[in-house]
């Protein structure tokens, strides 16, 4: 089995997310997939990922035009 | 049952030398082993990525390559990211419940892993799971979680809990063939390179029944605040057969 290790040059996307509406990216989860792309603001717990919050109302539309851009 | 042996040594290296019976047929070659074989399970079958859904937090990141799953944290603290796939390699005779198991039958779930480097802050988990967010496994399900460089196996079952059993220590920037292999109310087996590591026979800690909405799951979760070399992690060559 031959590894590559992957060289992404975008940025992450919850470190995208994270510039749009000012909330640390380690408090974003980005979940996307084929049928669309979920938002979630929470934290990290040595279980897992707990949501927090909603995304603020008056940052959804911020988050819907940079969705259309993936 | 394998009545006899699929030999493979010096004299007929990888061949099916005799006419063993299975399941009362005689087979004479590798080929027509492996078609009977193949009759045996249900939609057995490589467990590919594509389509899949990538989750990330921070600066995680994944890729994937064909059959192969790169899972990154970068370099951010507090970063997890991982990628999840609906399987519809175990069927219940429905189209809509593609993807739901049945572990009330035999099943058998192998994939190599690498791993580049350690942390005590971080989690690796590869999980069959109705779960969509990265965490311990929350409904009926099994898996591995890599805690450090130790080695898990992991089930949940009519006991409602996550149940953890060490395996191993591992060895960073290794291949490991990690095989999982399901008896319904029996036992969980977790075999590393082909040598068992853990036995799950607690019957509680065994998923069973035909639950909806299952995913293949492979993870990494950093918590602490002190990490912040990027932790890396590749799943590739996944199977997922059951009997049929």
């Amino acid at each position: 089995m031959r590894i590559e290790k992957a060289k992404s040059q975008e940025t992450p996307l919850a470190e995208q997310v994270s510039a749009l509406i000012g909330v640390p990216s380690e408090n974003i989860m980005v979940s996307k997939g084929l049928d669309g792309i979920e938002v979630q603001i929470g934290r990290l717990t040595p279980e897992g990922w707990k949501q927090t919050d909603d995304v603020p109302i008056s940052k959804q539309s911020a988050i819907k035009a940079w969705a259309k851009k993936l | 049952m394998l009545g006899s042996s699929l030999q493979i040594g010096a004299q007929s290296p990888y061949k099916w030398v005799q006419n063993p019976d299975w399941n009362g047929k005689t087979v004479s070659n590798t080929f027509e082993a492996w078609r009977q074989i193949l009759g045996e399970m249900s939609g057995g079958r490589k467990a590919l990525w594509v389509p899949s859904t990538q989750v990330v937090s921070g600066s995680g990141s994944t890729t994937v390559v064909e059959e192969r799953c790169d899972i990154s944290t970068g370099t951010t603290t507090e970063s997890s990211a991982g990628r999840y796939s609906y399987h519809g390699t175990m069927l219940d005779g429905s189209v809509t419940n593609i993807s739901r198991p049945n572990w009330d039958k035999k099943s058998v779930f192998q994939f190599e892993i690498f791993i580049a480097s350690f942390n005590a802050e971080t989690k690796i988990r590869w999980q069959i799971t109705q779960a969509l967010t990265i965490g311990d496994l929350a409904a009926l399900g099994l898996g591995v979680e890599i805690a450090g460089s130790t080695l898990k196996l992991a089930s949940y079952g009519a006991n409602a809990a996550q149940a953890l059993l060490t395996a191993m220590t591992l060895t960073a920037s290794t291949v490991y063939t990690i095989r999982i292999e399901h008896d319904p109310a029996s036992a969980i087996r977790l075999y590393v390179s082909n040598v068992l590591k853990a036995t799950q026979s607690t019957v509680g800690d065994i998923p069973s029944g035909s639950p909806a909405g299952y995913v293949t799951f492979f993870s990494i979760l950093r918590t602490g605040g002190t990490d912040t070399t990027g932790r890396d992690a590749y799943v590739n060559n996944p199977w997922i057969l059951q009997e049929i």
